[in-house]
């Protein structure tokens, strides 16, 4: 479908072309955010808590994006990181569609060209390197923040002990399970996750 | 004359706020009689006025009880069983318009003028007879597309003769031509012949139907129940008995004539057959095209072609006629931006129909005529020449291109891969189950088929090869230009041209589109402007095949309630013309709010037409027309009954069907209004002459309160004769030098019976400020 | 391995941020399936759900369905339903569940796969949250309650990844309004209070809060504003990530708003563990933003049941 998008440099005009169609996203959930179904209706953006904040991302808006494949320029890079994958869209939708995962789909790709911004990558690193060691995404190591400054004075007080706490409780420091995974679970795991594009070197054991 | 006096005490509703002793020591003199009943609607009480009648004889009779709208009718069947001509029965309203008239201190006093005022109508009345006029028991179906067909076989079954008469050389329509149509049931695309070819042969093997093709209405004479029709016909040049439809004629004809069956996108010959299917089978010759060269005349091996035949004149009698005209799609060469016969490859929904009908010109296969391939990519544009203010264009939205445009899509889907659709659109309105439709169109789209809410501005050919739509993508995609190989216009549901002629001949009323205008359209759909003449279809405007088929069968059981009665049978509430005083001056016909007068080498009246609204009588300047029941004199009693006594009166007269109600509800609501207000019915404002209302200031009436809510009920037209009339009776009566101010007119609504209530009280205390 | 195989029985399926910040409501969902004397299966060979990745961006589909084909068909093993304790576990094994079973080239492909990994492929085990399993149960639950002072008012929060992705599956109440927690507090005698902005996302998990801490810190501002105009006692949520945002970003809040008091938040398992009579200290109360201290107190539990 009419993917090339001819964006002359002085008149702005968007082109639609009878030839040269680009590739669709492969990506399932960017099919399944059922974009087909849309009929612009709104209330997806009515109901979205991103939308009252950064005012420049609207589900609806993504959701045309989508059925035009006008989803590769930097303006929608920057801003399907916005929404916070919450669903309401999808709650709300008349004809039960679900922007948010067609926005993880692009997301994903954006992660995937090296688009995405400095700190999802920092966290994806992070989160996926967790993944590929222990199985887990968050580990204790991730919440261990500067607390005084991220949550305040008291909160940091209250909780700088926490993984002495969490030791008394039984739970190692540095793995979110009170048992860890065993040693050939994870193996799977990490054959899974070898098997679906985790590469050893840059992404998982970081060895 | 003096008229017997039945008073109902309705429990102690009116005997408990009324002194009966007094109204009947007041009344006396003038009356045969005065009975006293405690419930007069009861069957005793009815049987109690009968034998009361028949015992006493009076001459006419008075019910003093509730309100006409209760029981009148009932009364009045009284009067019929105890010999009594009905129409000399008068009911006198003490119970809504004045027991009930809440902090009425002496309601006594108004019950006494309201009764006198009965008793004096009743002293002027004369005895009527309902009128019984006679049916022709046939129909005349103008249309033989679907509407026409439906409503034919309909009226058919019901065992009435019906004529269906078609312009063309077949019956079938439109529908025939556009080969699918959708269904929201099946969520698929139909045949249409499929479906529409049975109903066809039914028509033709129905011996209840006579089917008179290449004909158009030229003439109507007479009324509801019995019209003559005058129908011509095309010279018939193939004798239909003896055509055996062996297409000879066809075959060695070699001149070219558009094919209207393919939307002049092929050519037929003069000699043809519209489409396999056709009724009648025969063939037709063109009369138009024809050079009469001869050669199928020679060629014909059933010797049944004849040149030289003329257009044939045929005269119908019918009680009633259906029109099912029908439309035409607009032609979009006037929208002069979207190129249509200019620019190669813009075609109408109608001619991509046809190249998407198997028995079209392209056998069904998609092919642009742009490249001569198979489209890339289509954009359709939807709402061309509807919901536009342009000249040329109509107002309002033709309800079934947003479908039509889907069932093109999801055909195009589905049979012809690597085509992409573009529908670009105002709303798409897809209303109740068809929204179904529309959710699984796009579904199927999901690769092909995408939506752009924006009208397309322009289409342009570029390099010869490829077209390009210029539109805005209002959702937020900006200016798009949106190249395109084939374009495709949902033009406008136009009514098709028959629409004119038959206008000419019948009188009927038409909308600005030239759509069939209904009476009202709300309470009272398919009935015209004329009583007898029906509309189904989309001769009444924009519709779909489901609606046309509903509306059809409506209109049919309409004209079978109609023509299946013994006669029809009228209440004498129409004018009656002195013929010897007519001098066919015609202001009468002019203005008559529902055409019910009409010239037929006299002036006539149709009494089915008529409403009894009394306005040709106020205007009658020879006084030829009289309305009986409320003649002038019947109107010049009722003034002198409630003014008999001389209590300061304001003469309020309320219409009968609507304000009359309304002063109805404000008794049965315990409402207020001022003890002066004596309400007289009378049909409506329209009724009243200057002379009326000066005989009411003379008999000593201190203000006349007019107040009517036909115009709430009806078109434009009642309103604006309303404003005129009570105009004219405001400057007749302040040429008599009485301050206009001591009239006051309210145009009453129903429900809102309460404004009734404070207009009164205005009025009271404005009339107490000028005295 | 910790299988009692009977009738009926529950794959605990953990949550990442749940063992990160409160391993306290993994053991107080462990002590409540104890107490109710219900079969359950710890089984340390589960994955994550990948879900903070995921909902991130950063971890594919594939790696997802692929990691849960397994951890269903670990539960399918042991012949059991899941229980999640975190929605977003609940959302993406369904999720994942729900794409591959209705599409047989994904089935194949990860049938093949588990054979590789030497697992029967069997992703069909029924997948719940700990609060549906808990609110089945209410009754138990209420026989088994300690007694405690009355008239405490509870406003909750189910999360936007329980009710809003598959939104005909709430098991009690609607999407627009879940009322499975209301339900269950009602049942153990608290006063539930309902507030306008019942359907508005917290701000989102520990994840989102570092991905972007305006989305986070603003809708939590807007979700608090409603919760403390109706002044309830404390907060009760069923999800991890909603309990890390409403309990960590309070103080930060509060200062901003110039507000006085704090709202004490508690996740169902840990209430439940409480009513049930686990101590504080075993479930890591005291591993809480906002101090608990005076919310016990009002509390008063007295051991012994009601």
């Amino acid at each position: 479908m009419g993917t090339n998008y001819k964006i002359s440099e002085k008149r702005f005009v968007r082109r639609i072309t009878l030839d040269g169609r680009d590739e669709s996203l492969k990506d399932l959930r960017f099919k399944k955010s059922g974009f087909k179904k849309c009929i612009q209706c709104g209330r997806c953006t009515g109901s979205c808590p991103t939308t009252v904040i950064h005012k420049e991302f609207n589900p609806r808006d993504m959701m045309r994006r989508f059925m035009f494949e006008d989803i590769h320029s930097d303006h929608v890079n920057e801003i399907i990181w916005k929404c916070g994958q919450c669903y309401s869209c999808r709650a709300r939708c008349p004809r039960n569609c679900k922007a948010g995962l067609g926005v993880i789909a692009l997301q994903h790709k954006s992660y995937e060209d090296g688009k995405a911004p400095k700190n999802i990558v920092e966290i994806g690193e992070k989160i996926r390197s967790n993944l590929y060691s222990k199985g887990e995404t968050i580990t204790p190591e991730s919440y261990y923040l500067n607390l005084k400054e991220e949550f305040g004075k008291k909160t940091a007080e209250r909780c700088s002990d926490n993984p002495t706490k969490r030791e008394k409780l039984g739970f190692k420091s540095d793995d979110a399970r009170e048992i860890p995974i065993p040693e050939d679970a994870l193996d799977e795991v990490r054959y899974l996750m070898r098997l679906t594009g985790f590469k050893e070197t840059n992404d998982g054991s970081e060895n | 004359m003096k008229p017997g006096i039945f008073i109902c005490c309705c429990g102690d509703n009116i005997s408990g706020k009324i002194d009966l002793e007094k109204l009947k020591r007041s009344v006396s003199e003038d009356v045969k009689f005065i009975d006293e009943t405690p419930y007069l609607c009861s069957n005793e009480g009815m049987e109690h006025i009968i034998a009361k009648i028949k015992s006493e004889k009076p001459e006419g009779i008075v019910i003093a009880a509730c309100s006409p709208k209760m029981h009148e009718k009932r009364f009045r069947r009284c009067a019929e069983r105890a010999d009594l001509n009905q129409y000399m029965m008068d009911v006198a309203n003490i119970r809504e318009q004045c027991a009930w008239v809440n902090k009425d201190s002496n309601p006594t006093v108004r019950a006494i003028d309201i009764v006198n005022s009965s008793i004096n109508a009743v002293r002027n009345s004369i005895g009527l007879k309902k009128v019984q006029l006679p049916i022709t028991k046939s129909a005349l179906m103008v249309g033989g597309g679907i509407s026409g067909i439906t409503a034919a076989l309909s009226l058919a079954k019901h065992g009435i003769r019906v004529y269906l008469v078609e312009k063309s050389a077949s019956i079938g329509g439109n529908m025939v031509k556009i080969g699918k149509v959708f269904s929201a049931d099946t969520l698929s695309e139909e045949c249409a012949m499929c479906s529409l070819g049975p109903l066809i042969s039914e028509v033709g093997e129905n011996p209840n139907i006579e089917v008179i093709t290449n004909a158009e209405v030229s003439g109507l004479s007479g009324h509801m129940g019995k019209y003559s029709v005058k129908i011509q016909t095309d010279p018939e040049m193939i004798n239909g008995e003896k055509c055996t439809s062996c297409g000879i004629c066809s075959e060695i004809c070699n001149i070219d004539v558009l094919d209207e069956f393919n939307f002049n996108l092929t050519f037929r010959n003069a000699a043809y057959k519209p489409f396999p299917g056709a009724l009648p089978s025969s063939y037709s010759i063109d009369s138009n095209a024809c050079i009469k060269c001869g050669k199928c005349v020679e060629a014909c091996p059933a010797d049944a072609i004849n040149l030289e035949s003329v257009p044939k004149n045929i005269e119908l009698n019918v009680g009633a006629i259906v029109l099912a005209t029908g439309y035409s799609e607009l032609n979009p060469e006037q929208i002069e931006e979207f190129g249509y016969k200019k620019i190669e490859g813009v075609i109408t929904q109608m001619e991509l129909a046809r190249i998407l009908a198997v028995n079209g010109p392209t056998s069904g296969k998609l092919i642009s005529p742009l490249t001569g391939k198979k489209p890339k990519s289509i954009v359709m544009i939807q709402c061309v020449g509807s919901r536009d203010r342009k000249p040329g264009s109509i107002p309002q939205c033709s309800t079934i291109c947003c479908m039509t445009a889907l069932k093109h899509s999801n055909y195009i889907i589905n049979h012809s891969k690597g085509t992409d659709i573009y529908i670009c659109y105002t709303d798409m309105r897809t209303l109740g189950t068809y929204e179904n439709y529309y959710f699984e169109t796009q579904k199927k789209g999901e690769k092909s088929l995408r939506f752009i809410r924006g009208k397309v501005a322009q289409v342009k050919k570029v390099n010869n090869e490829k077209l390009l739509a210029r539109v805005e993508d209002t959702l937020g995609g900006g200016v798009t230009d949106i190249e395109a190989d084939m374009i495709v216009l949902s033009s406008a549901l136009l009514p098709s041209d028959t629409i004119s002629s038959v206008q000419e001949a019948t009188g009927v009323g038409l909308t600005e589109e030239k759509f069939v205008k209904e009476k009202n359209s709300k309470m009272d759909p398919t009935q015209t402007t004329i009583p007898g003449i029906f509309v189904s279809g989309t001769a009444k405007g924009a519709m779909d095949i489901t609606e046309s088929i509903n509306m059809s069968r409506s209109a049919a059981s309409r004209v079978s309630e109609m023509l299946t009665q013994e006669f029809i049978e009228i209440e004498p509430k129409f004018p009656v013309l002195n013929q010897g005083e007519c001098n066919q001056c015609l202001k009468c016909l002019e203005q008559c709010p529902s055409n019910a007068i009409y010239l037929d080498e006299c002036v006539e009246v149709d009494p089915v037409a008529c409403t009894g609204c009394g306005y040709c009588v106020a205007q009658c300047e020879r006084q030829a027309l009289s309305l009986p029941l409320y003649s002038d004199q019947v109107i010049q009693a009722r003034i002198d009954g409630v003014l008999k006594m001389g209590n300061p009166s304001i003469l309020t007269f309320l219409d009968e069907k609507i304000a009359y109600t309304a002063a109805d509800s404000m008794g049965s609501n315990r409402l207020n209004y001022p003890k002066d207000v004596r309400i007289i019915k009378i049909p409506s404002i329209l009724r009243l002459e200057v002379k009326h209302l000066l005989y009411g200031f003379n008999k000593g009436a201190k203000g006349i309160f007019l107040g009517d809510g036909t115009a709430n009920a009806s078109d434009k037209i009642m309103e604006e004769k309303l404003t005129k009339k009570v105009q004219e009776l405001i400057d007749g009566v302040s040429a008599e030098g009485i301050d206009p101010s001591r009239i006051y007119y309210y145009q009453a609504n129903l429900p809102h019976y309460k404004g009734l209530a404070n207009k009164l009280k205005e009025f009271s205390s404005l009339l107490e400020k000028i005295d | 391995m910790d299988q009692r195989t009977k009738t009926e029985s529950h794959y605990l399926f953990k949550s990442c941020t749940a063992g990160s910040i409160y391993p306290g409501i993994e053991l107080s969902t462990q002590y409540v399936l104890d107490a109710l004397k219900l079969n359950w299966v710890n089984d340390p060979r589960q994955s994550s759900c990948t879900g903070s990745g995921v909902h991130l961006g950063v971890v594919p589909m594939e790696t997802n369905m692929a990691l849960n084909a397994r951890n269903l068909s670990l539960a399918g093993e042991t012949d059991s339903e899941i229980i999640c304790i975190c929605p977003m576990s609940y959302t993406n094994l369904k999720h994942c569940q729900k794409l591959i079973s209705k599409d047989n080239k994904l089935e194949n492909n990860y049938k093949k796969i588990m054979d590789e990994i030497g697992l029967i492929y069997d992703i069909k085990p029924d997948v719940y949250h700990v609060s549906d399993l808990f609110l089945k149960h209410e009754d138990e639950i209420v026989e088994k309650t300690c007694e405690f002072s009355s008239n405490i008012k509870v406003a909750t929060h189910h999360g936007c990844h329980y009710s809003k992705f598959f939104f005909k599956d709430v098991s009690s109440g609607t999407f627009e309004h879940p009322t499975v927690l209301d339900e269950i507090l009602v049942s153990v005698g608290f006063e539930v209070v309902g507030y306008d902005e019942q359907f508005l996302c917290c701000g989102g998990g520990l994840h989102r809060y570092m991905a972007d801490k305006e989305y986070s810190k603003n809708t939590f501002k807007e979700k608090f504003i409603s919760l403390a105009k109706v002044k309830p006692d404390f907060i009760v949520t069923q999800c991890p990530g909603c309990t890390f945002n409403i309990d960590y970003l309070q103080e930060n809040v509060l200062e901003e708003l110039k507000m006085e008091n704090s709202i004490p938040v508690l996740n169902i398992a840990e209430l439940l563990a409480l009513l049930l009579g686990a101590q504080p200290e075993t479930i890591g109360l005291d591993m809480h933003a906002v101090d608990l201290e005076p919310l016990l107190k009002k509390l008063g539990l007295r051991r012994g049941n009601k």
